[in-house]
């Protein structure tokens, strides 16, 4: 009663204080306090009442308790490293566990030093925890009975509470294994005598114990708990065994009794297995010569990280040699190592690659089973995928298909904006009953077939797409197995694996050939479309309606679900009721001219303009959405133009390729520019002319990585892309076509003493005569005379030489003739070396354009081109024949008309389209047929070759009837691209420092732990949302 | 820290610091919110920038302690006699130990037949429980002035303006004809100059300790710095281009060589460049002079460090362009600058760019980033591993003068080598607020042929105890008495020092601080750190020799009597 008394006397003080103190204040203040504070590593127990007592550990599948009233709960045992803690949180009613209410704040369950990893048993009868603040290193053994407030009687927790061991060097990731019953079912104490029995009563099981731990009889695998510690410094793996420990005087911190040591191979494996490359990675036209990879050096120890485990094997990832050691533990008192996974760097092969978290499938109902592990010196951190179902022999990193047409995919990587901070899968289904067997089997995938029967709907049926979109296979829903990434930044990724509902997640229209066609579709076992209504014919209607049912979601690709790929958050879809999920246009691409264009007319401007997609089956007519409208050629309501020569549209248009929906980023904006930069402007360009050769000089210009072409460069993309097979023509168009130095800067200012030094005694008058003023002066475009054509590329520098026009003769300005009698036909002289390098005497600014040419210039920061640096030949820029790049692409080219049209007598009265010059190569083409009607150009002609495609855009450029003028654009944005499906922990808050991500499968939810400000959170594997009272901290 | 942000402002508002007049710093203490520490060499001298941030007095000051002194008062750990010479092990097995056994050698107290430990303490006294929680550690402070147990720590200083923020040192090519072997730079904000303070670290003269000198002693000068060692205000003489130093200037390094300066200013999003001259006596062909500004940064400059240049670039021959990277505080990104001598240029007009930056993705938020620090460890013990290996000498290595032939052997296997060696990353450490973070990354890989490309990525974010500002790198000592490294990451408002094993790539553990630790010096030859805590004005002297199982990562002493602000008394 007198403590009753005083409470409420306190509180009325307070409350007293606060009226006053509000008095005083305009605005209260809401004080968020916490409890949790630099959370790292979790273990799950279940804790509940048996028959043996009160908060006792179960197997973690006897929770959640849906009994009324609930005797179980899931506790998440969390680390406290910044305060050598362990916390609790109750998971069931969402709050963190007061161990000790009588002090005020929290109070968590004290340890001898610095937590590091945690595990718990498979019955839950304990956990185990590193501590490894230096000096202090060992293990402490948690009973799960006192996991928890002290009972009546109990004194408080404490560091004499818990037994706990010392080790000689600071423990590593720990994990449990069950050393299984001798054959004669004996269950063996100790590794070293396996006939004496375990003890079924052993000390720790006393119920005079505080906290009483009996691990003979808890549930899960009959055998042995024994502890599998990594001991990084060491090398190696220690077993300990776990109830020996338990059975030690709480508080005591002796020596702990290592009853095995596995070291750990460090040697090079020496099998010489490779990775065996998708087709599409296989170089048909050059030998990529790759530096063989570097030998691990003779000093390399291993170093373990983590550790992932099976019924019977553990992979252990390595921070010191390159392998992902797999050991056997059968025995786990006579583990062995096998042969261990390979992890290695298909980019970079001199590299050697460790890992610093390793995670393990569980098995797919088809038997697949596949490990992951981190690169940590990726940069950023990357996933390694590796195949370890039975019966497959690779032990290196799968190297996907398909990612030649992702620019920022590395094909043995699964990489992030971020780096990676933890990761784990989730395998799971939500079985329908069998019409048929009643039985709800797992793993049933979903059927697309239209003859499958659907009255009644088998499971694989009903797993379809619904009319609307939301039911059934759709991008949110998480039916199969799936990777959990959980990046630094708070998102967790989802991977695709084995999507059970993947056959059903494509376009209606099929393709048998193996051959795939512009929507990525090929090989289908079905020569029919997935209709149901007439079932064995495809049946459109046209305009892209579908007449009948779908039996799969009809994206605009067959590539929407890909194994080992990041999982697509939307739809690949663009309609009004799912908003845009396909890649889309946002507006047809506009057309903007310079400030000194005026007055052009439509059929004199260039024309940008879609053209058909090349097939298995032959040409197929472009289509391409813009906001949600599917734009095609023909269509009424929203045509799309194709032919330049129609003077009554002044459209543009492209398609977007369909075959990968990850070529595209979210949104991207696109430049088209003639005689575009193809790198920005660079501050720092010094001429040199000291070797008889003129050079721009730039250290930090990596011209090569920016994609120049020089003569040489230009010439091969002549011969092997435009087909032109003569060399002297090859060579003409690559010396018009091959890039230039445009000088953008300024001279040195007006007072700059220079002016008065110089030895060549030229003044800033002279220079501004010869080059112009600079942009940044007022000047509305640059002069012809700041520019240095490009002959020859390398990383650091380029060999220049003034750009002259193509009907240049130098007579004219060496004083050979004399001067014109008109002025105005003065022929142009270039300005020689010498006024470059007085006129810009230090370091200047300069850019680098395409000539005679359009440059494709994105907002997607990946590169686009396909040049790089050749060690072999100084680190001269060439053309990269990685297939890799082979779809990558920035130059068009224009196609002009030829000059005879075969169905008009003057091609001038009905093409809009300017005239082929001799140096334009294949790209000209007749715009009429023989009834003469006008067209585009269509795939059956050499201009064919000029039709620009990249990964995200196909169209070609048509020469208007005047010349293209340099900086007129075209631009368009592109939305609908690839996002990946994630959870962002950032929602809630930014002050996120993700460590942990586990699945919890009992409540098929994502757990993450957060150092910084979000705890403890739950998110359902439904919504990838934290939603209330989640986070818990 | 919101009390002394206000403090600042409030005197910034006033109208800055006091020229001067006022009270002369006090010359019975040496530390006086300090903000800066620096190291020579040879880890004889700890330099301590004093930024008399209340304005108490007329300057602020810079110190100059005797490292051997200093170490000479410290505990000395051990576990049996033997390795106490003479004196009693101070533990728990001891016949007579102290009730709380200390781990140190203690003086014998009793007699040979009936030891008695002495206190652990012999220069102080101990700290009862309630002081060590504002002061950790067992023993009161000592005095640096007092010669009791030998010379004083305390050799000499002068005065600096007000606001320092900053110390760096660099030691001299080769020493000048006064004898200086290194110089201070100090940024000071109070006037907007870089303070620049020769230094001696031998006594070569018969005078009693080593001199600071920065022309203090010249007429009405008072003991300050003379006008020609504050740097970065006199447009006419410095530069070509009319520049005087930014205001509020922060951050600073210098590369290795001392002869490019960087200075962050973060209320003007710019840093400032100065060409350091190692000449002598007075005049602008000695000492640093402002050259350039890199204005219109994308936030607020902050922390500032120079990436060392390999000696691969340098037997490769590619031009020395020193490369600084810089932390912001308002953008979630680090800034690359390249520093452009432009010698060839008529006259010589040095310039700085941003070629380059890194986006730091690595948290949800990246912005205010603090403090940073490289860690170039592997990298330079690859390369002496080379030039041992090979017979090339530091001259050689170091600027590529009185090298062998190109064709020579030896000389060719030292150049792969080290361009083999420069593929080693370089560790890269910044601090980041929001969240409290270190974040951890690497330089990408050296192009070595062409040109070095060093901006970073980042690998993984730590976590900190709140307001996280400076990080540096040093070497700690193993159980095995080998050196190792690892980063010191500051988090002010916590006091916590937090260890980050760069091998491990993981925490091993927290130092305990005292209020405001603000800078931190790394002894790796001596296995300790010393911490200037600004909010009390004291050192505490840390110690990182993990074979001292009671001490590592723990404060082992306080130097100079701890001072509460005055608004705190």
């Amino acid at each position: 009663m007198r403590r009753f008394v005083s409470i409420l006397l306190a509180l009325l003080f307070v409350l007293a204080c606060g009226v006053a103190l509000d008095g005083c204040n305009q605005q209260s203040v809401t004080a968020t306090l916490r409890s949790l504070q630099s959370s790292t590593n979790v273990t799950f127990v279940c804790q509940g009442h048996t028959t043996t007592g009160f908060d006792q550990g179960m197997e973690l599948s006897e929770c959640p308790d849906y009994n009324t009233p609930q005797t179980r709960t899931m506790l998440a045992v969390v680390t406290q490293p910044s305060t050598n803690e362990l916390a609790i949180v109750d998971l069931a009613y969402q709050k963190v566990v007061d161990v000790n209410p009588g002090i005020p704040g929290y109070t968590f369950l004290r340890l001898p030093s610095r937590p590091g990893y945690i595990t718990t048993t498979p019955g839950g009868v304990a956990s185990f925890v590193g501590l490894t603040s230096p000096n202090k290193f060992g293990i402490s053994a948690i009973p799960s009975t006192c996991l928890g407030v002290s009972r009546p009687g109990q004194h408080e927790r404490d560091l004499t509470t818990f037994p706990a061991c010392t080790l000689p060097v600071a423990p590593g990731d720990i994990t449990v294994v069950v050393e299984p019953p001798a054959a004669d079912g004996t269950v063996a104490e100790t590794c070293a005598d396996p006939t004496t029995p375990e003890d079924p009563a052993p000390p720790a099981a006393d119920d005079a114990r505080e906290c009483p731990a009996n691990l003979t009889t808890e549930k899960g695998p009959p055998g042995r708990r024994k502890l599998v510690v990594a001991l990084p410094d060491m090398g190696e793996l220690a077993v300990i065994d776990a109830q020996s420990l338990l059975d030690r005087q709480p508080g005591s911190f002796d020596p702990c009794a290592i009853e095995e040591l596995l070291e750990l191979n460090s040697a090079p494996d020496s099998s010489g297995q490779a990775q065996v490359l998708p087709a599409d990675l296989q170089s048909k036209s050059c030998v990529i010569k790759r530096p063989p990879p570097v030998p691990v050096p003779a000093n390399a120890r291993s170093r373990p990280s983590r550790i992932a485990t099976t019924d019977n094997k553990l992979y252990v990832g390595d921070l010191g040699v390159p392998a992902v050691h797999v050991v056997d533990t059968t025995s786990v008192c006579r583990m062995s190592e096998l042969a261990p996974l390979l992890p290695m760097s298909f980019l970079t092969p001199t590299r050697m690659v460790t890992t610093s978290r390793v995670a393990v499938s569980p098995v797919t109902p088809a038997g697949k089973q596949y490990v992951y592990a981190v690169d940590p010196d990726d940069q950023p951190a990357s996933v390694m995928a590796f195949d370890v179902s039975p019966g497959v022999t690779d032990r290196t990193p799968i190297v996907r298909e398909g990612s030649s047409r992702q620019p920022d995919e590395i094909p043995d990587r699964i990489t992030f904006a971020a780096p990676v901070q933890d990761i784990d899968f989730a395998l799971r289904d939500l079985p329908y009953e069998d019409p048929v067997t009643g039985v709800a089997a797992s793993g049933v995938r979903c059927d697309p077939n239209p003859d499958a029967p659907t009255d009644p709907a088998s499971p694989g049926v009903q797993y379809r797409t619904s009319g609307d979109y939301t039911q059934g296979a759709r991008p949110a829903l998480l039916r199969g197995l799936f990777g959990l990434v959980m990046l630094t930044n708070g998102q967790i990724e989802v991977i695709d694996i084995d999507d059970f509902d993947a056959p059903c997640r494509r376009n209606y229209k099929t393709n048998p050939s193996a051959t795939e066609d512009f929507r990525g579709c090929k090989g289908d076992t079905i020569p029919y479309a997935y209709l149901t209504t007439s079932a064995g014919s495809e049946d459109t209607q046209g305009e892209g309606e579908i007449n009948g049912d779908r039996t799969v979601s009809n994206e605009v690709s067959c590539n929407m679900v890909e194994p080992h790929r990041p999982r697509a958050g939307a739809f690949g879809l663009s309609l009004p009721a799912l908003g845009i999920g396909a890649p889309t246009l946002r507006s047809l691409p506009q057309f903007t001219v310079p400030l000194s264009v005026t007055n052009l007319l439509p059929h004199d401007q260039p024309k940008l303009l879609a053209v058909p997609f090349a097939d298995p089956s032959g040409p197929q007519p472009p289509e391409v959405y813009v906001g949600t409208t599917l734009y095609q050629q023909g269509n009424s309501s929203a045509p799309l133009r194709v032919d330049p020569n129609d003077g009554d549209d002044d459209n543009s248009s492209i398609v977007l390729p369909l075959v990968e929906p990850r070529s595209y980023p979210a949104s991207e904006h696109v430049d088209l520019v003639y005689e575009g930069r193809v790198m920005g402007d660079k501050p720092s360009g010094f001429l040199d002319d000291s070797t008889g050769t003129t050079l721009v000089t730039d250290q930090t210009a990596f011209f090569c990585d920016n994609g120049v072409y020089d003569v040489d460069a230009m010439k091969d993309y002549a011969q092997t892309e435009l087909g032109i097979s003569d060399d002297t023509a090859a060579e003409a168009f690559a010396e018009a076509h091959a890039d230039y130095v445009q000088v953008t800067g300024d001279f040195p200012d007006i007072i700059d003493s220079y002016w008065s030094q110089n030895a060549a005694n030229v003044t800033r008058g002279y220079c501004i005569a010869k080059f112009g003023e600079p942009v940044s002066n007022g000047a509305t475009d640059l002069q012809a005379t700041r520019d240095l054509s490009i002959v020859n590329a390398f990383q650091d520098h380029l060999e220049v030489t003034p750009r002259v026009p193509l009907d240049f003769d130098p007579t004219d300005c060496d004083g050979s003739k004399p001067p014109p009698a008109d002025p105005t036909m003065k022929p142009y002289c270039p300005p020689t070396i010498d006024d470059f390098t007085n006129c810009f005497p230090a370091g200047m600014q300069y850019t680098v354009r395409g000539s005679r040419q359009w440059v494709v210039g994105s907002s997607n920061p990946a590169p686009t081109h396909d040049i790089i640096a050749d060690p072999a030949q100084s680190y001269k820029c060439v053309r990269d024949c990685d297939p890799r790049r082979q779809h990558f692409r920035s130059r068009v080219f224009e196609i002009g008309r030829s000059a005879k049209c075969v169905g008009a007598k003057n091609c001038d009265q009905i093409a809009a389209v300017g005239l082929a010059d001799t140096i334009d190569g294949p790209c000209s083409y007749d715009p009429t047929d023989q009834t003469g009607r006008t067209h585009g150009v269509t795939l059956d002609v050499p201009a064919s070759a000029c039709i620009f495609e990249n990964l995200t855009a196909r169209f070609a450029v048509y020469r208007g009837l005047q010349p293209s003028v340099r900086d007129m654009k075209f631009t368009w944005d592109t939305t609908g691209g690839f996002y990946p499906l994630a959870a962002p922990l950032s929602a809630v808050s930014t002050a996120t420092l993700p460590q942990t991500v586990r699945y919890i499968s009992e409540y098929q939810s994502i757990a993450v732990i957060d150092a910084s400000s979000l705890g403890v959170s739950l998110l359902s594997l439904d919504t990838l949302r934290i939603e209330d009272p989640w986070p818990v901290y | 820290m919101a009390a002394r942000a206000c403090l600042g402002f409030a005197f910034l508002l006033a109208g800055c610091f006091p020229s001067g007049a006022g009270v002369d710093p006090p010359s019975d203490r040496t530390v006086y919110f300090p903000v800066g520490l620096a190291l020579d060499p040879d880890a004889r001298h700890l330099y301590i920038a004093n930024s008399d941030f209340d304005l108490q007095y007329n300057a602020g000051t810079l110190e100059n302690w005797d490292l051997d002194a200093l170490r000479a008062r410290l505990p000395v750990s051990c576990t049996t006699d033997a390795d106490c010479n003479g004196e009693i092990c101070d533990v728990a097995s001891a016949p007579a130990h102290n009730p709380v056994p200390s781990g140190w050698c203690v003086a014998n107290v009793g007699t040979a037949d009936a030891p008695q430990a002495g206190t652990p303490c012999p220069y102080s006294r101990e700290l009862s429980a309630p002081e060590r929680q504002l002061y950790p550690g067992r023993c009161a402070s000592i005095n640096p002035q007092s010669t009791s147990g030998g010379a004083p720590i305390h050799l000499n200083s002068v005065r600096i303006g007000a606001f320092a923020t900053d110390l760096i040192y660099r030691a001299r090519p080769t020493p000048d004809a006064a004898g200086h072997t290194g110089r201070l730079f100090v940024p000071v904000r109070g006037d907007a100059t870089l303070h620049w303070i020769d230094v001696t670290s031998v006594e070569d003269d018969g005078s009693p300790s080593p001199r600071l000198d920065c022309g203090q002693d010249e007429p009405g000068t008072d003991g300050a710095c003379a006008a020609d060692h504050r740097r970065g205000n006199d447009p006419g003489a410095e530069n070509t281009r009319g520049l005087t130093m930014l205001p509020e200037p922060f951050g600073i390094d210098a590369n290795d060589s001392g002869e490019w300066v960087m200075v962050t200013n973060q209320a003007s999003f710019a840093t400032g460049i100065f060409q350091n001259l190692w000449g002598s006596g007075n005049g602008f062909d000695n000492g640093p002079s402002y050259q350039y500004t890199v204005a219109g940064l994308p936030g607020e400059p902050m922390g500032v460090v120079s990436v060392p240049r390999s000696r691969a670039a340098v037997a490769l021959g590619q031009p020395d362009l020193p490369e600084f990277l810089v932390s912001l505080r308002g953008s979630a990104e680090l800034e690359l600058l390249r520093v452009y001598p432009d010698a060839a240029s008529n006259p010589p007009r040095p310039y700085a760019k941003a070629p380059d930056s890194t986006v730091i993705l690595t948290n949800a938020n990246g912005t205010d980033s603090r403090g940073m620090a490289l860690d170039a460890s592997e990298r330079a013990a690859q390369e002496s591993a080379c030039a041992t290996r090979n017979g090339v000498s530091d001259e050689c290595a170091n600027s590529k003068t009185n090298c062998p032939a190109d064709d020579d052997p030896a000389y060719a296997a030292y150049v792969t080598c080290v361009q083999n060696a420069a593929a080693a990353p370089l560790g890269v450490y910044v601090t980041n607020r929001e969240p409290a973070s270190l974040l951890v990354g690497q330089t990408r890989e050296v192009i070595a042929d062409l040109a070095a490309y060093d901006v970073p990525t980042f690998q993984t974010s730590v976590p900190l105890d709140l307001g996280p500002a400076r990080v540096v790198t040093g070497d700690i000592t193993n159980t095995a008495g080998e050196r190792e490294p690892r980063a010191f990451a500051l988090s002010f408002d916590s006091r916590r020092v937090l260890i980050y094993d760069i091998a491990r790539t993981q925490i091993e553990g927290e130092i305990i601080t005292g209020r405001g630790p603000q800078a931190i010096a790394i002894d790796g030859a001596h296995a300790l750190a010393y911490v200037a805590h600004f909010i009390d004005s004291y050192i505490g002297v840390v110690d990182l020799d993990q074979r001292h199982t009671a001490t590592y990562g723990a404060m082992i002493a306080m130097i100079e009597r701890p001072a509460a602000p005055r608004a705190s008394k």
